[in-house]
């Protein structure tokens, strides 16, 4: 240890703050600085950096990865459509319906899973978020199968993309702002320790299961926000939301941004959207180039983007601490 | 001196697990008073262990009852057994890697307090998990990740965390496992200086440093129990010589 | 409900769960041994098909289908093995993830080469057409995939049981240390678990392609019935993947020919009802 340690330039918390005030201001200054095709990708960036997030409040935090969020996401978009489609109920309807939808899969799902956990807990999830498709699909009464469901319309103050872009960022940062509330909260650092030894945590008086549960119902929570903030944006419900391909991509940009951090998964997102949109321009094998990407990341670059700057800043701190 | 059931911190009624044909526990029995020191001893795959993990709730006994604090639990999951004040230490060191240590006790410490499942609200380490980090000599490790903790820093911290949830009943399994001589010493001095109100039921390898921190002890071999009693007579005891001197020279662990 | 249509449907049932278990018991020993989910077992299905639809094109021989399949699969599990999981041996989550990525891969390059209809292999005469069972007519072919997966199945049993091979599997995946102290190298036992469930995949998409057709999202369908085969059978366990196909088998002709639009559903029903009440699989050692 050095004996006199040199003051720090600025301090990393106030990077932090720093960065987050660029970010929404950049947020902000968008739709007047990019055109309209900028503008409803980075919406779509948004909604599903917040999906991402969801997955990550579990991964990241809970280390309880889940391969089936998608079906949550899925069922929320469903839940607005099949309202707004089929029955006269009005926006509120719509939304109590679709949240009530996501949070009772949410429910069902996390009951199953809460008994497993690494990799049990990965395939259980995976086959939920498939058998969502697979309902999707065949359920033609509700889903509207390959049809899906037409008759979703925004409401009367976002109906421009401008405008819709910015209630997608507004609800992104309140919702990272309850994320981060929660992974600080008495129930977070529970869920933190969950991810280290279960067995620790129930002789420490938690119950594993309950933790397990809770954090798979807050997970879903803001998946559901997610789900229909995208049926409104898309206008449209069909099979391939709950995809599950649509959980892997939200993975990938976890992966890509860095696990366990705020700020990764929608940065990964931003990287994913906007590549998938621009190279679908140009070539037709998008997947093919996704799973390429998924298998050098894990391969390579499992700390991601944030991960990576994270570690590059603290040995240049550590450089100017130590001369 | 005789104690009647319901003042026990601890009661065992012929406590029996077998694993298929392998019989582990074979009919223990121990009562544990308030305030007790006890330690279990006996050669590698006596059962020790076994009838530890059947104690904290981490497997139900086969056949016998198990009471704490006065109430039957020999069916409870452990982190009821936990919120009801028992603690424990891991033979092989269990902590949270990832956390800081002061956030390691403070997960212990707000099991015990209302609220654990609060997720609205920022948890704050309260100055009780401050109070126990000086106590097991943490102080100054506070704020660094428990996985960059020394493996004698370490086994401080696993009994830190056992003891932030203010337990009644202390379970520790080789509280000294791997550790050099002046970190026994340490780790001795803890125990020591454990609450007396607090009753602790310790697994010892070490079997010198077992007899110097309790008052009674119970000796296994076979999962059976051949001898209790207090150190003096422990030590007196040819049936637990034969045991030792049979073993001796046996391996470290015991799986 | 009619005798013949009830015998139609067990039939339809346990040949089913004959082509599911060529899956799920690769899956499962690969599991067992390896702790890797491998994800890209339907894309190996899927390719094992494609590969198969095209020899028999260009050959008409479907036996050489089968020969063509099995070897190019088991070819692909050897570097899948070899290039990619290798490195990152016992992180189980990477390694699964990284199994993701080789199945979009795959799943990806099997529609930009075949496309988007569905493609079929019929079988050759000597298995084709159709069998009197009593009063009943039913095609031979599904006969003859219930009589090879018995075949292989007891033949895979017989391998982990009684063989020397085996053994060794086993004991790894009990304790992988004692393996290695043995100066047996483990890292050549998981590369030969991995191509064995491969081929068995790839041999599988030959038979789905006659039984089925073979379409592209074909190896997400595929590889959500083995999981479910796999967890109601429990991780690791032969006998638990016999067992689990039998019941999705069977649970899945009735449910598609009674409720179609529920039948994915009435698949969930059973692994619900295991997961909470064994979380471990039927067969399967506790987690």
């Amino acid at each position: 240890m050095t004996a006199i340690a040199l003051p720090r330039a600025v301090s990393p918390g106030r990077i932090k703050i720093g960065l987050l005030v660029l970010a929404l201001l950049a947020g902000w200054a968008l739709p007047y600085v990019a055109g309209p095709f900028a503008v409803a990708t980075a919406t779509l960036a948004l909604i599903y950096g917040l999906f991402a997030l969801s997955i990550n409040l579990l991964a990241g935090y809970g280390g309880l990865l889940s391969l089936g969020h998608a079906g949550i996401f899925g069922v929320a978009a469903y839940g607005v459509g099949y309202i707004a489609s089929r029955t006269e109920g009005g926006y509120g309807a719509q939304l109590f319906w679709g949240m009530a939808a996501g949070l009772a899969v949410s429910l069902i799902f996390g009951v199953m899973a809460m008994r497993t956990r690494r990799v049990y807990f990965l395939m259980v999830t995976l086959a939920q978020g498939m058998i969502v498709y697979g309902l999707a699909q065949s359920l033609e009464p509700v889903t509207g199968a390959e049809n899906g469901l037409t008759g979703v319309y925004r409401p009367a103050f976002v109906l421009e993309d401008w405008q819709f872009y910015y209630l997608s960022l507004a609800v992104l940062a309140i919702c990272a702002g309850l994320i981060q509330v929660v992974v600080r909260s008495p129930f977070g650092l529970a869920l933190r320790g969950l991810a280290d030894s279960d067995t620790r945590l129930a002789m420490t008086g938690y119950s594993v299961v309950g933790h397990r549960l809770l954090g798979f119902v807050l997970s879903g929570f803001f998946a559901s926000i997610a789900g229909i903030l995208y049926a409104y944006n898309n206008e449209y419900v069909s099979p391939s939301v709950a995809e599950f391909n649509t959980s892997a991509q939200a993975i990938l940009m976890i992966i890509l941004g860095g696990v366990g951090t705020l700020s990764g998964p929608v940065i990964g997102a931003f990287v994913i959207v906007f590549v998938q949109n621009v190279l679908s321009l140009q070539i037709e094998r998008w997947p093919t180039v996704m799973g390429l990407i998924f298998i050098l990341m894990v391969l390579f670059a499992r700390n991601g983007f944030v991960g990576g700057v994270t570690r590059l800043w603290n040995r240049y701190v550590r450089r100017r601490e130590e001369p | 001196m005789t104690v009647s059931p319901k003042d026990a911190v601890l009661e065992l009624d012929a406590v029996t697990v077998r694993f298929g044909g392998l019989i582990a526990v074979d009919g223990i029995s121990l009562t544990v008073e308030p305030g007790a020191r006890w330690a279990v001893i006996g050669p590698n795959g006596a059962g020790k262990t076994t009838l530890f993990t059947t104690v904290a709730g981490e497997r139900y006994p086969t056949s016998g009852r198990v009471r704490m604090f006065g109430r039957d639990v020999t069916r409870t999951p452990s982190h009821r057994r936990a919120r009801r004040g028992l603690g424990r230490t891991y033979q092989v060191t269990n902590v949270f890697p990832r956390l800081t240590v002061v956030e390691n006790v403070a997960v212990a410490a707000a099991a015990a307090a209302p609220g654990r499942l609060r997720f609205w609200w920022p948890g704050r380490p309260d100055g009780h998990a401050d109070e126990t980090l000086e106590q097991c000599g943490l102080a100054s490790r506070r704020d660094h990740l428990a996985g960059e903790l020394s493996h004698g820093e370490q086994r401080q911290l696993e009994l830190a965390i056992a003891l932030a949830a203010r337990p009644r009943l202390l379970l520790l399994d080789e509280p000294a496992a791997g550790l050099s001589a002046a970190e026994r010493v340490l780790i001795r001095d803890l125990v020591r200086a454990l609450p007396e109100g607090m009753s602790v039921l310790l697994i010892e390898h070490d079997i010198d440093l077992a007899l110097d921190l309790v008052d009674q002890v119970l000796c296994m071999d076979n999962g059976e129990p051949i001898a209790t009693g207090t150190p003096a007579e422990i030590r007196a005891n040819e049936h637990v010589q034969a045991v030792y001197l049979r073993t001796d020279g046996d391996g470290e662990a015991e799986h | 409900m009619s005798g013949e249509y009830l015998l139609t449907q067990v039939l339809n049932g346990v040949s089913l769960g004959a082509l599911l278990f060529f899956l799920a018991g690769g899956l499962t020993l690969i599991f067992g041994l390896m702790r890797i989910v491998n994800l890209a077992h339907g894309g190996f299905y899927l390719a094992g098909g494609y590969i198969g639809f095209a020899t028999v094109t260009a050959t008409g021989n479907f036996w050489l289908a089968f020969l063509a399949a099995g070897a190019s699969i088991a070819l692909l599990g050897l570097f899948t093995e070899r290039a990619l999981l290798r490195r990152l041996r016992g992180q189980e989550l990477p390694e699964v993830l990284l199994t993701v990525g080789v199945a979009t891969v795959l799943g990806d390059l099997a529609l930009a080469v075949w496309g988007g209809d569905p493609k079929s292999v019929d079988p050759p005469a000597a298995i084709g057409g159709t069998l009197q069972l009593g009063e009943l007519p039913y095609p031979t072919f599904r006969i003859f995939v219930v009589a090879l997966a018995v075949v292989v199945g007891l033949g895979l049993f017989y391998l982990e049981r009684r063989t020397r091979l085996g053994a060794i599997v086993r004991a790894g995946v009990d304790d992988r240390e004692t393996i290695q102290a043995l100066g047996i190298d483990i890292n050549r036992v998981f590369t030969g678990v991995f191509i064995v469930g491969s081929l068995l995949a790839g041999v599988a998409g030959v038979i789905g392609s006659s039984f089925l057709g073979l379409l592209p999202g074909g190896d997400v369908e595929i590889l959500l019935l083995s999981l479910v085969v796999v967890i109601i059978g429990g991780l690791g366990s032969l006998p638990g993947a016999a067992l689990g196909s039998l019941i999705v088998g069977l649970v899945q002709a009735f449910g598609t020919s009674e409720l179609p639009q529920l039948a994915t559903f009435i698949i969930f029903a059973p692994m619900a009802l295991i997961l909470i009440l064994r979380p471990s699989g039927l067969m399967g050692r506790p987690i």
